[in-house]
């Protein structure tokens, strides 16, 4: 008799299913969502009304168009997001065939699995606390699939009544307690690596959070509503004031009318000819930055040095030679003052001076007046600036739409507006006046959080200013938005406009949201950032060698190895249980087979007295007999499982 | 003491083992399975007990048993008057020494063969079986270890015979097995009436095992293979005997051990390295017979409780 699972736990392993792929329900495409929702509702319908299961070759058919779903979605490079969806699906699917207690039992800890795998896509404390929560339900189940098949295997009477719920729980929150202390020091102290052994193929990520290395109308505007932090910054020694606080990103040169592009999408330019030399007053800071999954870092103006790992391009822009997918942490002293680029060479100078002559000619008429006002270069951008000033201009996150020659309609009709139409804008007036201007994005400010002693740059904090080249005095910086907008760049974004950008946006919501964010950054600080390098230094401390990356390697291989060989003696004890299973349906066929040719047998003979009666009633086929005998015997009771073949073919012989 | 295996000499005492079944099978006519329990239970380290009427070739089994082994032989004629120190020995006053000296009785040898063992008084028989037991024996104070391998072979005549104390119960435990002869088919019989003399063919009987050899076996025995479905089996047929209507007191976990370990040396004798539900079935009868109690005299005998429970337990 198989074990039979109970109703009430194919309805909880369902449970502990959704819970565990409900997260990634917000980063699968609709329709995945919809295939594993419909599965899991066709089965608590056919636990309902008693359908049948589904054939065999329907799941197959099923599982292969699951499969064909996924990688229509995500392409056949697979990276996080397309694993997570698979697994999602394939536990989905799996529900179809669950119908015994040891397919719940697989089901269900799969989705711990599932569970786990989250921590690749949310980061957030909070989080932690629904995997907790998922997992504590998984236990349970786990609990209670184990009493049903106990009760349903053993001989002896059942326990007249289960125990109540919150015992349950109570008993699996305290095995997740015993299991803590183990858990932490695998944390700590299974050996880690510096990057996957797999690699990660660069097509997998999908920065979907965060700046983007183009700016097209409206991509940072969405992100001002999106409160989740950018990184945090701790400071050894002062602050800069917060109208220093401009955090460089993707420099942007190319324009075509409608977005910005950078220069070098490869940052396969080389490095500036020269980075400053740090004083004793510059800025020291780490940078603990959120995965974005792109690779560009960001700091202030301007770097001394590249963190490890690293390099700085042309545009004294910080990139990571690997994509950011988990939280980085980076030391950074730049220094202020200093003339960036006294000489630009001529390829730049032609790109910083690009623009699509037979676009916006109402802006290029104007600016060649005013230019005639002003000829000195740094006259005329103040006149432009306080044009801006001036003139009505206003700040606004919901600006009108603009049509095709978007800086006439911006300068003259809408002016309305935020960083974005400012930066673009007051950059191709400079390029148009013949001075060499791009646009820089980032983030700008930061909430200081006095008593933790961090800045914590949220995405909101986005921001796009521009940059014009002098002659001697280098690239300088220029932020059209302050000359509209002053406030934007001494507070933040929320503070800026007044009204609130959602209903929920109230002042103290934002102030509580800023005060619990302590707790992210040191759980970031601890256990999110803890690799291979932090590991490193820790082991160091225990005084443990420490070796490196290849060995490491080969140890985990012969890990792995020995951890097998201790399991295997298991494993095979148990195949030998299921091998004499096969042994004993064989044989029942084969005793089924002979009554129907009149040779009687009981459960009482033995295999040699079958035989031997077959023999008498079938003299001319004593040897597949007698064959068919001795492999039976030896198979199921001589542990010689690898015969089973061997009789199967001989049983066919028959 | 051979105490290390190794597969060479092993397959070497394998085949000598062969050769001693098929000396003494020439010496006892058409008994075939008889001689191969009565190896299997020396292998297993166990005593065997022979149950049949005089004159079926009891004694002969047990001397040419004792020859092809080569084992140092002593046989005791159990009677009435028969007194435990005839079996264990004495302690004589040598007045030159001014000191007891103690004579070992013939128990101190390898195979002993107690014949007619039921004649004598349950002290005597007592006498024996505790040293079957315990493969020692205490004399005076002082406990002195019997030779080793010892094997005892007793024949008894069947109980009801005028003159015979039957052998307590709860000591038939230490008999592995117990045999029943019974009249040779007669084509056998037919060949043993023309063949020469038995005692001749006993003394010419060459030893083609040495007691070293014997200990090497029985250890080989013990490492043969016993799935878990024959366990389930042995369990199942020990759990039937206790819940038997005409079974007073059912089998014990002493008599499933047994079962076991002889079911292991039959299959070496057999020449496979695993067992099967052949074995069990051979040894059950002879195994269970001299265990099981039946509730009264007017029900099933010891021996028909035994063939039904056969019938009854399906071989999972």
């Amino acid at each position: 008799m198989k074990p039979h699972l109970s109703q009430k736990n194919v309805l909880a392993s369902i449970g502990v299913l959704l819970m565990a792929s409900m997260p990634q329900w917000t980063l699968m495409p609709a329709w995945l969502t919809a295939v594993s929702l419909a599965i899991i509702g066709w089965r608590v319908a056919a636990l309902r009304y008693g359908w049948r299961p589904v054939p065999l070759w329907l799941r197959v058919i099923l599982a292969f168009l699951m499969l064909a779903l996924v990688v229509y979605s995500y392409g056949l490079f697979w990276g996080r997001r397309a694993g997570a969806a698979m697994l999602t699906m394939m536990l989905s699917a799996k529900l179809m065939e669950t119908y015994r207690i040891r397919d719940a039992r697989l089901l269900v800890s799969m989705c711990l699995f599932l569970a786990a795998a989250q921590f690749f896509f949310f980061r957030e404390i909070y989080m932690l606390l629904y995997v907790v929560a998922v997992v504590i339900g998984a236990v349970v189940t786990l609990q209670w699939l184990q009493r049903d098949d106990a009760e349903q295997t053993s001989l002896s009477e059942p326990e007249i009544e289960s125990p109540p719920l919150s015992d349950t729980v109570r008993s699996a929150i305290r095995m997740l307690v015993i299991a803590l202390p183990l858990a932490a020091l695998l944390f700590f102290l299974f050996p880690r690596l510096g990057s996957p052994f797999w690699g990660m193929p660069e097509d997998a990520l999908d920065g979907k959070t965060g700046l983007s290395d183009t700016m097209s109308p409206g991509s940072i505007q969405s992100l001002f509503l999106d409160d989740s932090p950018a990184f945090r910054v701790t400071f050894d020694g002062p602050l800069p004031p917060p109208a220093e606080r401009y955090w460089r990103g993707p420099v942007l040169w190319g324009y075509d009318g409608i977005n910005w592009s950078p220069n070098n999408p490869g940052y396969r330019t080389r490095a500036p000819d020269r980075l400053p030399d740090p004083q004793p007053d510059s800025y020291r800071y780490t940078v603990q930055l959120e995965p974005h999954e792109r690779r560009w870092l960001f700091a202030l103006d301007y770097p001394t040095a590249t963190p490890p790992g690293s390099g700085v391009s042309s545009d004294y822009m910080l990139f990571s030679y690997e994509p950011v997918v988990s939280v980085k942490s980076y030391q950074v002293v730049s220094e202020p003052r200093f003339t960036a680029d006294p000489e630009i060479r001529a390829s730049f100078r032609s790109l910083a001076l690009g623009y699509p002559e037979h676009l916006n000619l109402r802006s290029q008429a104007w600016i060649a007046e005013l230019r005639q006002q002003y000829s000195v270069d740094q006259e005329l951008i103040n006149a432009v600036l306080r044009h801006f000033n001036e003139s009505q201009f206003f700040y606004s996150l919901t600006p009108p739409l603009l049509g095709r020659n978007r800086v006439d309609e911006f300068l003259f009709e809408t002016r309305e507006g935020y960083c974005e139409h400012y930066a673009s804008t007051f950059t191709l007036l400079m390029r148009m006046a013949g001075i060499p201007a791009r646009v820089v994005t980032g983030y700008q400010g930061g909430f200081y959080n006095r008593n933790a002693n961090y800045l914590l740059v949220k995405q909101s904090d986005a921001h796009a200013w521009s940059e014009v080249w002098l002659d001697g005095l280098g690239w300088q910086r220029v932020d059209p938005t302050a000359a509209v907008a002053p406030q934007r760049i001494r507070q933040n974004i929320a503070d800026t406009l007044g009204g609130k950008r959602t209903w929920y946006d109230f002042a103290w919501v934002r102030s509580v949201r800023n005060s619990i964010d302590v707790i992210q950054h040191q759980w970031n600080q601890w256990i999110i950032s803890f690799d291979a390098k932090k590991q490193g230094l820790l082991v160091g401390k225990l005084g443990l060698p420490f070796p490196d990356q290849a060995i490491l390697v080969v140890l985990l291989l012969l890990l792995g190895l020995v951890t097998g060989a201790l399991v295997r003696p298991l494993i095979r004890s148990f195949n030998l249980k299921r091998e004499q299973d096969v042994a004993l349906k064989l044989y029942r066929r084969f005793r089924k087979r002979l009554a129907r040719l009149g040779v009687r047998s009981g459960p009482q003979d033995t295999p040699g007295e079958l035989i031997g009666r077959a023999v008498l009633q079938l003299p001319e086929r004593t040897a597949a007999l007698q064959k068919i005998g001795d492999l039976y015997l030896r198979s199921r009771y001589g542990s010689q499982p690898h015969l089973l073949e061997d009789l199967r073919t001989a049983l066919n012989a028959l | 003491m051979s105490s290390i295996p190794n597969a060479a000499s092993n397959a070497e005492n394998r085949q000598r083992l062969a050769d001693a079944i098929s000396l003494v099978n020439r010496v006892v006519l058409g008994k075939a399975d008889a001689v191969e329990l009565a190896f299997a239970c020396l292998l297993a380290r166990g005593h065997l007990l022979i149950e049949d009427i005089p004159g079926v070739g009891k004694t002969t089994l047990a001397q040419a048993l004792a020859k092809s082994i080569g084992a140092d032989y002593h046989r005791i004629q159990f009677t009435s008057d028969l007194l435990p120190a005839d079996i264990l020995g004495v302690s004589v006053y040598r007045r030159d020494q001014e000191r007891f000296e103690f004579h070992p009785g013939p128990i101190f040898s390898q195979l002993v063969l107690a014949d007619e063992v039921n004649r004598a008084t349950p002290k005597t028989q007592s006498a024996l079986l505790e040293a079957m037991a315990e493969s020692q024996v205490t004399i005076e104070g002082k406990t002195v270890a019997l030779p080793k391998p010892f094997f005892v072979i007793a024949t008894q005549n069947p109980l009801d015979t005028i003159g015979t104390f039957p052998l307590p119960d709860s000591q038939l435990d230490r008999f592995l097995l117990s045999l029943q002869l019974g009249y040779p088919d007669p084509a056998m019989e037919r060949e043993l009436l023309l063949s020469e003399d038995r005692q001749t063919m006993l003394d010419q009987l060459q030893a083609v095992l040495a007691p070293a050899d014997i200990a090497d076996l029985q250890q080989q025995a013990g490492g043969v293979h016993i799935s878990e479905p024959l366990v389930a089996y042995v369990q199942a047929l020990l759990d039937a005997s206790r819940d038997h209507p005409d079974c007073a007191i059912g089998l014990s976990p002493r008599a499933g051990l047994a079962l076991v370990r002889a079911a292991k040396a039959l299959a070496m004798i057999d020449g496979r390295d695993f067992a099967i539900p052949e074995d069990i079935k051979r040894l059950f009868v002879p195994l269970a017979r001299h265990r099981l109690q039946p509730r009264s005299a007017a029900t099933e005998d010891a021996e028909g409780i035994a063939r039904q429970l056969l019938d009854q337990v399906a071989i999972p």
